[in-house]
Formats: C-alpha cells, structure tokens, sequence
C-alpha cells in the first residue's frame, strides 16, 4: 500500500487525503458507459426498422458474430472505466502536520510523486472559475514554496477549496509554532 | 488492370484471432491495473472492491466471447 511506501515520519499524522471532485470522475465514467452502449442503441435501431430491410434476418443469421462484437465492444469500454477510474482514485493530495504529499496520475505509465514541507510553503492560492464549478464547489489550488519556482504544485478539479486552503493554512502555522519559527533555509 | 488474386480468410480464423488478441490485451491491462492498485492505492477496502468489480464485469464478456467464437 501507498503509506507504507511513502514512509511517514515517526509520528507524522495524516489529516486528510483529497480527490478530486466527484462531479470529474461522474462526467468521464458516464461518457464511457454512453460510449458502450452505442452498439446496443444501433441494434434497437436496427430491430425497430421495417422488415423489409431484412435487417432482422440478418441479425439471426448472424448472432453469433453479433454477440462476439458486442463483447468485445463491451470489454473495452469496461477496461476504459477501469482506467478512468484507476486514474481519479489513485490521483491525490495527502495532507498530514508537517508535510504535502501531491500524487499525480497522469496515466499508467506516468505517475509523479511530488513533497512540500508545511514550513516551507509561502503562498496557497485558490480559484474558482466557470458555472458548474461555483455551483458544485471544486476548483483549481496553486501553492508556491519558498524552493525554486519547478517545485510550485497545482492541482485543479479539487472540492472545497477553500476549506482545503483554510486546512492547510492551519496545519502550516501549527508546524511553524512546533518549529519555534525556525524555518530551514531554502535549497 | 492485371488480375489481382483475391484473398478469401474464413470467419473463424478472423475471430479466432481477434479474441487471440484481446485476451493478450485483457491480460496485459489487468497487470498493469492490478500492479497499480496493489502499490499504490491507500485503502485496502477499495482496492478489493475494485478488483471485484474488475472481474466480475471483465471475465462473463471474455467468456462470452470464447463462447461466440467456439459457436461460430
């Protein structure tokens, strides 16, 4: 499992892991199940035909070809959910006490891990731009640390993030008080 | 225009290797899942529940496609 990977600190305490938004992954697994319905769509269309086509004896002569298309159809667009669903779970934001854990999936083949220190970190930004955004609450986080401008993270899709904002702004004057303000100086 | 043979391929040898295919595909794809999901996911109960899912969807459409492939 990923924590065990990770290898917390002794005592580091995870607060709270973030996915993105449900409404990302609703959209993108209900444009997959449409795209595996299709051929099912064309067959009712096919059947609802004057028999004059002979369309429907086609498709009793051939049922066997129909049924192994249809499957094979079918398996793909279960294999593309799996991905999609792969993707959105396994792409997320571990918060604990003294650190930021970004996981990206990009896709199967590309996965970046990235750490920020709490005390290390300047500056959270949040926007919220668009209708279905504002209306569901999900937008863009964008964080600078005070290490060279590559290691600014953003991750958009993110519910409530303001309260995600206002959590980890929380964690990181918490660590700075146990630091004693003794912020480590930057690479 | 020169008499071009024409090559006639039977409809079982085609099934036969599009189901070939795909299950060299399926098989591929369920590594790379289960191997992403074993490393990298963070709860146990959702990495089961996946799986389950998986295969419960998966293997009835590649049964049935071995089986569409041995009728025809």
């Amino acid at each position: 499992m990923l924590f065990e990977k990770i290898q917390l600190e002794p005592d580091e305490l995870v607060i709270k892991t973030v996915r993105k938004h449900w409404f990302v992954i609703t959209v993108e697994l209900l444009v997959i199940v449409l795209f595996g319905l299709m051929p099912v769509f064309g067959l009712m269309i096919a059947l609802a035909l004057p028999p004059e086509l002979l369309i429907i004896n086609f498709l009793e002569t051939q049922t066997p070809i129909i049924i192994f298309g249809l499957s094979a159809w079918l398996l793909m667009s279960a294999m593309a959910t799996a991905t999609a669903w792969t993707h959105y779970y396994l792409d997320l934001w571990v918060i604990t006490d003294r650190r930021i854990i970004v996981i990206d999936q990009v896709n199967y083949f590309s996965r970046k891990v990235s750490n920020f220190r709490l005390e290390r970190l300047q500056d959270i930004k949040v926007s919220i731009t668009g209708l279905i955004p504002t209306l569901l609450n999900y937008g863009t986080v964008r964080a600078q640390t005070a290490s060279a401008a590559e290691s600014n993270f953003e991750s958009r899709f993110l519910p409530d993030p303001r309260e995600l904002q206002a959590l980890i702004q929380t964690a990181m004057d918490e660590r700075l008080q146990k630091l004693g303000n003794n912020v480590p100086l930057a690479d | 225009m020169a008499n071009i043979p024409s090559l006639s391929l039977p409809l079982d040898l085609i099934t036969n290797v599009i189901f070939l295919v795909a299950v060299i595909i399926y098989v591929i794809f369920t590594i790379v899942f289960y191997y992403h999901w074993q490393n990298y996911s963070v709860e146990k109960s959702a990495t089961i529940q996946t799986y389950l899912a998986y295969f419960v969807i998966t293997l009835p459409l590649l049964a049935l496609m071995g089986l569409s492939v041995l009728i025809i």
